[in-house]
């Protein structure tokens, strides 16, 4: 009896010392998640949340893995420029020394189509890069996807297209995270 | 100092940077296709013509027929992510109401129309500015339950825009040609300018106003410019008489009819727009108000005689107005779980040329439509809509409440030579609209696709009002006979689709 007490008390002990939700890799198979938007016009990056955000990790989660998101605060501090394929090689390291060897990297943007019957048709562009095996001989394999969204009103934009897209996005990126197992 | 470790991962990094293309929003001449369709099959017993009531005044659900718009977009420059240097795209767009065994159009390519096509280029000239050159609407929203843009502006023009969008501003000025549109067989120009400011001063708000001119030089010598007959009499006019009125008075100088006189014609529009939402259960209100001056008509011709003789009107036609304001409200009544919208509309039409006939352009109507959406399942969908309408003829009878109501009349005694039709100035119609949406892409009222599987019913103070092939004659040898009928009844297959 006392030998289970002790080694309860050993095993809290050291799950105490796990480090932050935000930062935890949960157990089994992890994937790193760097996802962003550039605005159309301004070029600015920001990074995905809400129902996109969401969906994205749920297409991880689909495929029986644990998506890690990693936000922006880790690519300023690793501070490796400002070009997006270079934002996305920083993901990589970052994903690496948290301990994920794969990486899923994602950037969106949304632009006006036109007004079509009522309704304003938004075209949501997504380039998503897998990234497999750390070191120093990553592979990687690449997907394309425009999702058509019809917004109803005109003040409507970005992030509610981005939100109207996340439903057909999780979809379509399903062959490409097929690629994790 | 840099671990070995690090250093490796920093390695790893960089040779990805040049693995990894640079990845472009849309490549070089890339193109892409959007559009929009409806298709309905809607069998009628009663003998309508598949449906329901007239026209959208009612509610665009089951009042409408089948409808195409294929969209194209062509990216010849691409527009580069925070990049001041130049894109241009060109757009165009080809629709049509017909398809093949859905109406009597027989899906013909005949039956669609070049509806837009215009280059949008940004960058050239002024930074951010968009200027395109081609057909040139625009509008500040829908009445999604009436299908109905009241502020439209533009949509008569082929010409040349500017544009400029900010996060708290949209504005747009345009000036091109009208003429074609308006009268593709005679034309002339129809010189048009307008522009539309609207403000967003905080997310929540939303208002706009805009204004169209239009101006049709008077050039003499030209037998398609504006021109008047002087002295018709407009009671004879809209009789046909014309001529016959001008020999009776001056027997045997037909050749003496006056001449057209030369002048010029100008109508215009302004439109506003306010809208708010985003809070409680509030999606969105919009309220649209217009108002028009009507381009004046510029010829019509009588037969008299056996000799085809033009009457040139602007001057007959040259006092209709339209004024419509209208509402649309979108709420959120139960998240997840209904969804409602409510609109309702008011046209003034005057005529201030004709105070002797009725007239689509001398009338009033006023509608509401309502549309509740309940969300069974996030894909299975209970509709149920109502509308309620009364239409008003200011120049008297306009509407047959009966079968064997009189034709012509005159203060509604039967007068073969009245400008009066029926027995009745008003209309009063009532639609109700029940049935399953199929909504693959999940909840919201206006999230498409949609199948839909809808009864309707329509009852009307006017006898059969949809469109038939009754026989109305009360001719003593009608041998098809004929029936007073005010409620229709309609059941409907039908889907509606963006894509």
């Amino acid at each position: 009896m006392f030998r289970v007490i002790l080694f309860s008390l050993i095993l809290s002990a050291c799950s105490s010392k796990a480090p932050p939700a935000s930062n935890l890799v949960s157990p089994g198979p992890s994937v790193g998640l760097f996802s962003h938007s550039v605005n159309i016009d301004s070029g600015e990056q920001v990074e995905l949340a809400g129902a996109f955000g969401e969906a994205l990790l749920g297409a991880i989660s689909a495929q029986g893995f644990t998506g890690v998101a990693m936000g922006a605060t880790d690519i300023e501090s690793a501070d490796f420029g400002a070009t997006r394929a270079e934002d996305r090689a920083t993901a990589i390291v970052i994903a690496a020394a948290q301990g994920v060897s794969q990486t899923l990297v994602v950037e969106a943007s949304a632009s006006l189509f036109s007004q079509l019957q009522g309704q304003f048709r938004w075209v949501v562009s997504v380039d998503a890069t897998l990234v497999k095996g750390g070191g120093s001989s990553p592979t990687t394999e690449t997907m394309s996807v425009e999702v058509p969204v019809f917004l109803r009103y005109q003040h409507q934009g970005e992030d509610e297209a981005f939100d109207a897209a996340a439903p057909s996005l999780e979809r379509a990126l399903s062959p490409l995270l097929r690629g994790l197992r | 100092m840099i671990s070995r470790r690090c250093a490796a991962r920093l390695g790893a990094a960089v040779c990805l940077v040049g693995a990894l293309a640079y990845p472009s929003v849309a490549s070089a001449a890339d193109g892409s296709v959007g559009g929009y369709f409806r298709l309905m099959t809607r069998p009628d017993f009663q003998g309508g013509d598949g449906k329901l009531g007239y026209w959208n005044l009612y509610g665009r659900l089951m009042n409408e027929g089948p409808y195409v718009a294929l969209h194209s977009q062509l990216e010849l420059l691409e527009q580069r992510p925070g990049e001041d240097d130049v894109w241009a795209r060109v757009h165009a767009r080809v629709e049509g109401g017909t398809v093949a065994g859905a109406d009597t159009g027989g899906g013909s390519l005949s039956q669609m129309r070049l509806s837009q096509l215009y280059t949008e280029v940004g960058n050239i000239l002024l930074p951010e500015v968009i200027f395109r050159v081609g057909t040139l609407e625009s509008w500040m929203g829908d009445l999604g339950l009436y299908d109905w843009r009241p502020t439209s502006l533009l949509g008569d023009t082929v010409g040349l825009s500017a544009a400029l969008h900010g996060d708290k501003y949209d504005l747009l000025l345009g000036v091109g040609d009208a003429g074609f549109f308006h009268n593709p067989n005679r034309y002339n120009t129809l010189f048009s300018g307008g522009g539309s400011i609207r403000l967003r001063p905080i997310d929540q708000v939303e208002i706009g106003i805009g204004a169209q001119f239009r101006y049709e030089p008077a050039v003499l010598g030209n037998v398609n410019a504006p021109y008047y007959t002087p002295d018709i009499d407009y009671t004879d006019w809209l009789r046909g008489e014309v001529m016959s009125v001008w020999d009776a008075e001056n027997p045997g100088q037909l050749q003496n009819f006056p001449d057209p006189v030369s002048n010029s014609a100008d109508s215009s529009k302004l439109v506003g727009y306010m809208g708010f939402g985003g809070f409680g259960p509030l999606v969105w209100s919009s309220l649209f108000v217009s108002y028009e001056q009507v381009h004046p008509d510029a010829v019509t011709t009588e037969v008299y005689d056996g000799v085809e003789y033009d009457l040139f009107v602007s001057e007959l036609t040259d006092d209709r107005s339209v004024l419509t304001v209208a509402e649309e409200l979108h709420l959120t009544l139960v998240p997840n779980v209904a969804d409602l919208v409510m609109s309702a509309i008011y046209g003034l039409h005057v005529d201030g040329d004709n105070d002797v006939a009725p007239s689509d352009h001398a009338r009033t109507y006023m509608s509401t439509v309502n549309r509740l959406q309940v969300f069974i399942t996030p894909r299975v969908h209970l509709l149920v809509e109502g509308s309620l309408a009364k239409e008003s003829s200011t120049n008297g009878n306009q509407y047959r409440e009966h079968y064997d109501s009189i034709f012509s009349s005159t203060d509604g005694v039967s007068d073969s030579r009245g400008l009066e039709y029926g027995d009745s100035s008003e209309r009063h119609t009532a639609q109700g609209k029940i049935g399953a949406v199929l909504n693959p892409s999940g909840q919201g009222i206006f999230t498409r696709p949609s199948l839909r599987l809808l009864y309707g019913a329509q009852w009307s103070s006017q006898s059969n009002a949809f469109g038939n092939s009754f026989v109305d004659s009360l001719d003593q040898y009608n041998s098809f006979g004929n029936v007073e009928r005010h409620w229709h009844h309609m059941v409907s297959a039908e889907t509606e689709v963006w894509f």
